[in-house]
């Protein structure tokens, strides 16, 4: 008769432990893990307009974006973002134009092959839902410090049933600080670029 | 808008170079009261080209000084720094091994994104070694050239190569090359004005090779970074040989003037069919022109 009410304790023993260790791993879990998601290269956009010739808005795209994003909406700080942009995957519409861009005229994608901005620190947004994001563009071989708003534009069930997220922002940057100076002076190509930046990251 | 543009990019290295000549040569002094500068020529070229890249493109970002500095940009320095020592290098064993150092630096240097990003193992060390190669024949063909042939005739031949360099790189793809090959040929137009006035001036001992060294890394950039094709690289690479035509038995005993002309033409010919082919290629492009 022993046996069998020993064999209960321990198994009771085991599975009250077994319960306690999950639900303080669960809870540590929340307080310092933030949902890490893949950037989606496909439904991601990379956009930048500059003017030209002080007339136009000229539009551009980046085709090929990719990285990682980990959100804690409760804690914003442990939230993390890194994107790298391919720069040879500038596009321009006009072929030669595009060739032009990715020349030591512009972005010398064969020596700098990627653009990428880490963040450094986040921080919640003045409006709900959206963060304020500090981290280091390097562009051009050239790094520098920046700070964007992001706004989450909306999170649910994915195509495949996965969740995904969706983030938004633009800024602006001072080409000529990324050593970006052809037709800086002149005034041929704007000195300032907007880049807009549209994510939709998959929950890994 | 061009205008400044020309002022920025070829006056400012040609008066950088005029003056570090004019101060070692001293030309307005006559017989054993005149010096001989040939010291001068390296570091007036390299000094004018560190010159010629601030005022077209921007000062070059300093090395080690955190960020990932281009190849052009490691060209100016290392053109800055070889000024120097090429003056000084005259004994040919100093001189072999400079031109082996400055080897190492201007391949590895402005080649240094291929290197890490695009070759590696066997490739990267047969472009290594076959860039190597053609870089010191130019520095010697360029040095023997210029012992031979004094005054004006390398330096009016090497403005030729200069300025299809120019013309094809911005042709294919570059104005920043071009401008950067533009501040390069300039820096040699005082030198050919002096080598009228004072005919024992020369590129030995230093300056054909510094002259060969900024001209070869452009051309690197051009094609390794830019569009430049294959064929109009080729031509201009060829192009520094052809002024031994003046040292066949038919040209070698006639008068200098002759010979440097003779030089400079058979030059010419690689060159103009490098700019000729990447014009045809420029007209029929709808973006030329933008």
């Amino acid at each position: 008769m022993k046996t069998p009410l020993f064999g209960i304790g321990i198994v009771g023993l085991a599975l009250a432990a077994l319960a306690l260790s999950r639900g303080a791993t669960g809870a540590e879990t929340a307080a310092a893990e933030a949902a890490e998601y893949a950037i989606d290269p496909t439904h991601s956009n990379v956009l930048f307009k500059v003017q030209h010739f002080g007339a136009s808005w000229f539009y551009g795209r980046f085709n090929e974006v990719s990285g990682e994003v980990a959100i804690d909406r409760e804690k914003p700080a442990n939230s993390h973002v890194l994107m790298i942009v391919k720069a040879s995957s500038v596009d321009a519409k006009v072929s030669k134009l595009t060739d032009h861009l990715r020349s030591p005229d512009f972005l010398d994608a064969v020596q700098f092959p990627e653009i990428v901005f880490e963040s450094t620190k986040v921080a919640a947004g003045k409006k709900k839902g959206t963060f304020e994001v500090t981290g280091e563009l390097t562009l051009h071989g050239v790094t520098k410090p920046l700070t964007v708003a992001v706004e989450e534009v909306g999170s649910g069930a994915g195509p495949t049933g996965g969740e995904i997220v969706g983030l938004h922002t633009t800024f602006t940057i001072d080409r000529g600080e990324f050593g970006l100076k052809y037709g800086y002076d002149s005034g041929a190509v704007g000195k300032e670029v907007l880049l807009i930046v549209s994510v939709e990251a998959q929950r890994r | 808008m061009l205008g400044a543009a020309i002022a920025r990019g070829v006056l400012a290295p040609a008066l950088v170079a005029a003056l570090v000549l004019v101060l070692a040569w001293r030309p307005w002094l006559s017989g054993a009261r005149a010096p001989d500068g040939r010291w001068s020529g390296a570091p007036a070229i390299g000094l004018a080209f560190l010159v010629g890249f601030a005022a077209t493109i921007g000062p070059p970002r300093l090395p080690f000084a955190g960020g990932a500095l281009s190849g052009q940009e490691w060209l100016a320095w290392i053109a800055l720094a070889a000024g120097v020592p090429l003056a000084v290098a005259a004994r040919p064993g100093r001189a072999a091994v400079l031109r082996g150092l400055l080897t190492v630096a201007l391949v590895e240097g402005v080649l240094r994104a291929m290197f890490v990003h695009h070759w590696s193992g066997a490739p990267a060390i047969l472009w290594f070694a076959g860039l190597a190669l053609a870089l010191n024949l130019h520095f010697w063909s360029a040095e023997a050239l210029a012992r031979r042939a004094p005054g004006a005739a390398m330096p009016l031949s090497w403005i030729v190569v200069g300025t299809g360099l120019a013309l094809t790189s911005g042709l294919t793809g570059s104005t920043a090359l071009a401008q950067l090959a533009g501040a390069a040929t300039a820096a040699l137009g005082p030198a050919l004005v002096l080598a009228w006035w004072r005919p024992r001036f020369s590129l030995a001992g230093g300056a054909a090779t510094m002259v060969v060294l900024v001209l070869f890394g452009i051309g690197l950039c051009a094609r390794f970074y830019s569009s430049l094709p294959r064929l109009e690289a080729s031509l201009l690479l060829c192009a520094p040989f052809l002024a031994w035509v003046a040292e066949l038995p038919p040209l070698r005993s006639r008068r200098p003037r002759v010979r440097a002309l003779a030089r400079a033409l058979a030059v010419l010919v690689p060159v103009a069919a490098a700019v000729t082919s990447a014009a045809l290629a420029y007209e029929s492009d709808p973006y030329a022109g933008y």
